[in-house]
């Protein structure tokens, strides 16, 4: 048996950073620990805190007599020990993440675990560059997504998706002939990406003529366009590599969870969510105004009936071509047709269990909507989901205008998510007195309008770090800082600004991010209020997760996870809050 | 009556290691039990591990058999993983190694042929398939290992460890299949067709023979007994 390298990686990582931050103590974790120690005087509990005490003390080889019962003893015993305070801690804490930081798997990372699990090793593509390894796949499977189109008033098709012209004459121009489909995929290379250098937007919209070459890179790459783009591009990915979707069906004989082809697994749960390792790529920093700065990171939206569409037909026994040109199909069909946007009672729950054969009052073995008929099934999502893509927008003069949205952005809103966070919010306000412009202390085992005046001496001090790696560094605990600060009132609207999570005007915004960061300040603040007991890195660690992964989960969210940084630097900096 | 089938994949085979797959089975009149463990292949001793998890395993099930139907499920997990770690640690110590060096997944099935009762064991992603005349069931799956298995020697896997208890019904054969092994009978996350049929006809050699000819790159091991009804008299 094997455990996959990516889990096992984060895994020692955490408990690394346990094992150093578990005995890692400052001079006032020791004070905090004998005032527990006093009030547990003739209490039940004191020999459980002595033994805390004891297991501190020992990391700095002190080893007082037995059954000593006053806390004056030790406190007389610690008086003249040589205990860090808290600031060469700090540095010890910005030094031991940034160590870590090559364990953290990138979207790169991800995707390229992907294709070499779901890839044909008899194709002999894995020496090639991931996005060209990619790109031959949506060539040689997915025939150049030619089948995702439309039929124009005028009754002509359109295609959706551009790009084939360029790739075959790229091939044409370097083998000397027009191509056979079979030539065009032995034959492309990396060089056929440097067309997407200093093309025009248009030319790399979906339609454009670069438009297979820009997902493919936006896929490899881990870029996550706006306007649902690449969620769009995620389903044609999983179809084109024959991914699956687990719902414990047994209409054609037993299903198992396969955790290496998952598409909930492996797309949207390790790859699109909000990694922040994608700061460390300068095209991503130089570029980010044109990308999502925060997926949902809520995964597959089962209100939307065209993520419906897509995993019926990913569950199909078809090739994926037949799989993208009816799911295609179906998605233009249904299009503003049925109800009207009515939508079922009880939102995601209700829709989720219709897919997984549970029922409201979660009743199991109820049968499951992925096995129905092809006809049933399109006549069922008419019948249950909102499919107007057609929407009216009135301005403040009263002027009605028309937009046609993308399907895969329909019923986006996320109101069980929506409503924890801002119950989070009021519970910030009414029981700490901690209004929204009061989240603003963000990142806090580093101080980062000083880390900048504080790189010569941090370089010096450890001479193995360039003063790169230590920029890019910086950066991205900017980008996580910024992420986790409420937006400051009256200032301009910089990019920056733009990504707080805290900035959440509708259930249409929630992300998981958001969430998650209301929680952290209501956890701090829970924790500076009762005087906590919580001490080091690892009991901290725990406590967050037991106290966060009940609302994440009521959200649809994945609980706090050791694989992804940003969850444990917002640890680490409570940790660090709680040690100021 | 019980039948295996074991191939070293050819991730071992390359580095001239064996296989990490051991199953172990024993059987009286009225009560059955069959056992695989399959080691961790990143430990220096799976082999060694995956031997004593699979003999303890099927040695404690079929003594305690009566005793083991009647407890509860936790009380099943907490027993059989506190017995299999003293004897891991015992091993352990004899070969001045650390104890998880010995690390295995482990599954298990004990059938009481009177009751028809089947009490199922899993710990790890191996996965338990039976097989009747209408079709296929798993009524063990692996357990999810993006997170990395649980597996014998990991604090607190007993809580982790899956136990069935349940009614053979019309089930007539009962398969324990190592990751290796499962992985090629499904195509993506279904059963293969012809799996199916072999499966319902009770193939056992002609299963064997298919996975052999898949190659496979992982130990591929299965082990499967048959679930039959004994007369009165024959455990009497």
């Amino acid at each position: 048996m094997e455990i996959r390298t990516i889990t096992r990686r984060a895994q020692s990582a955490l408990e690394d950073l346990n094992k150093e931050f578990g005995s890692l103590y400052t001079r006032r974790d020791f004070d905090h620990k004998l005032a527990d120690l006093k009030d547990a005087e003739g209490m039940t509990n004191y020999l459980e805190v002595l033994s805390e005490l004891e297991k501190m003390m020992a990391v700095f080889d002190i080893h007082p007599k037995k059954h000593m019962d006053n806390a004056k003893y030790y406190a007389d015993l610690l008086r003249d020990v040589d205990i860090p305070e808290y600031e060469e801690v700090r540095d010890k804490m910005l030094m031991a993440i940034f160590k870590k930081l090559p364990i953290y798997a990138s979207p790169q990372d991800y995707m390229k675990r992907m294709v070499d699990t779901l890839e044909d090793p008899k194709d002999g593509w894995r020496d090639d560059p991931l996005r060209v390894r990619i790109l031959k796949q949506f060539i040689k499977y997915g025939d150049y997504l030619q089948g995702i189109c439309h039929k124009n008033a005028n009754g002509t098709i359109a295609r959706d998706i551009g790009g084939k012209a360029q790739i075959v004459r790229y091939v044409q121009e370097k083998i000397g002939h027009r191509p056979t489909n079979q030539e065009v995929w032995e034959n492309v290379d990396d060089g056929i990406f440097a067309k997407l250098e200093g093309a025009a937007r248009d030319q790399l919209r979906p339609r454009g003529m670069f438009g297979l070459l820009k997902i493919v890179n936006d896929l490899a790459q881990g870029y996550f366009r706006m306007e649902g783009n690449t969620k769009r591009a995620l389903y044609y990915f999983a179809i084109v590599y024959n991914m699956t979707y687990y719902i414990g069906a047994d209409d054609n004989g037993p299903e198992v969870f396969d955790a290496k082809t998952d598409v909930d697994a492996n797309l949207f749960r390790d790859y699109y969510v909000n990694n922040l390792m994608r700061y460390l790529s300068p095209e991503y920093r130089s570029e980010r105004s044109r990308y999502q700065a925060d997926p949902s990171g809520q995964g597959i939206n089962y209100k939307n009936y065209a993520e419906m569409v897509y995993l019926y037909y990913i569950r199909k026994d078809l090739t994926a071509v037949e799989k993208l040109q009816k799911a295609n199909d179906m998605i233009n069909e249904l299009a503003d047709s049925g109800n009207g946007g009515r939508r079922l009672d009880g939102g995601t729950k209700t829709y989720r269990g219709l897919v997984h054969g549970v029922a409201p009052d979660g009743e199991t073995d109820v049968l499951t909507v992925m096995t129905l008929r092809e006809d049933e099934f399109k006549a069922f999502l008419k019948e249950c989901y909102d499919c107007c893509i057609t929407q009216q927008v009135t301005d403040k003069n009263g002027k009605v205008t028309y937009n046609t949205i993308n399907p895969i952005q329909i019923a986006l809103e996320q109101n069980t998510a929506y409503e924890l966070y801002k119950e989070t919010l009021q519970t910030l306000r009414e029981d700490y007195e901690i209004t929204l412009d009061k989240c603003n202390y963000g990142l806090m085992f580093a101080e980062l309008d000083e880390m900048h005046d504080y790189a010569d001496e941090f370089l010096e001090k450890h001479p193995d770090i360039t003063a790169k790696q230590f920029k890019d560094y910086t950066g991205l605990l900017e980008s996580f800082d910024s992420f986790i600060k409420a937006k400051a009132k009256g200032e301009n609207d910089s990019e920056e600004e733009n990504e707080s999570s805290l900035d959440v005007k509708s259930a249409n915004d929630m992300t998981r991010t958001s969430l998650l960061t209301a929680l952290y300040y209501l956890y701090n603040a829970m924790l500076e209020a009762n005087g906590s007991r919580w001490r080091n890195f690892k009991e901290l660690f725990e406590d967050f997760r037991d106290t966060v992964d009940p609302q994440l989960e009521e959200a649809y969210y994945q609980p706090l996870s050791a694989k992804n940084i940003f969850d444990v630097m917002l640890v680490f900096s409570s940790y660090a809050y709680m040690n100021l | 009556m019980t039948y295996t089938f074991s191939t070293t994949g050819s991730h071992h085979l390359e580095r001239k290691e064996g296989s990490q797959d051991v199953v172990s089975h024993q059987e009286n009149a009225r009560y059955a039990v069959i056992t695989l463990a399959d080691g961790v292949s990143s430990c220096t001793n799976g082999r060694e591990g995956a031997e004593v998890a699979s003999r303890e395993m099927t040695r404690l099930l079929f003594h305690k058999a009566e005793h083991f139907m009647d407890f509860p499920e936790e009380t099943v997990a907490e027993l059989s993983l506190a017995h299999i770690r003293w004897e891991l640690q015992q091993k352990a110590d004899a070969m001045h190694i650390d104890v998880k060096e010995l690390s295995s997944t482990l599954c298990s099935a004990l059938y009481d042929r009177k009751t028809r009762k089947l009490l199922l064991v899993n710990l790890g992603d191996g996965m338990i398939i039976t097989g009747s005349k209408s079709g296929c069931a798993v009524p063990a799956m692996p357990s999810d290992s993006r997170n990395g298995c649980y597996v014998t020697t990991t604090p607190e896997a007993e809580k982790k460890m899956r136990v069935y208890k349940m009614d053979a019904g019309t089930a007539e054969t009962i398969y324990l299949c190592s990751d290796g092994a499962w992985h090629n009978l499904f195509e993506r996350s279904r059963m293969r067709q012809e799996v199916q049929t072999m499966i319902k006809m009770k193939r056992n050699k002609q299963l064997g023979d298919y996975l052999q000819k898949q190659d496979p790159f992982d130990d591929c091991t299965f082990i499967t007994m048959e679930l039959k009804k004994k007369s009165e008299r024959n455990y009497a």
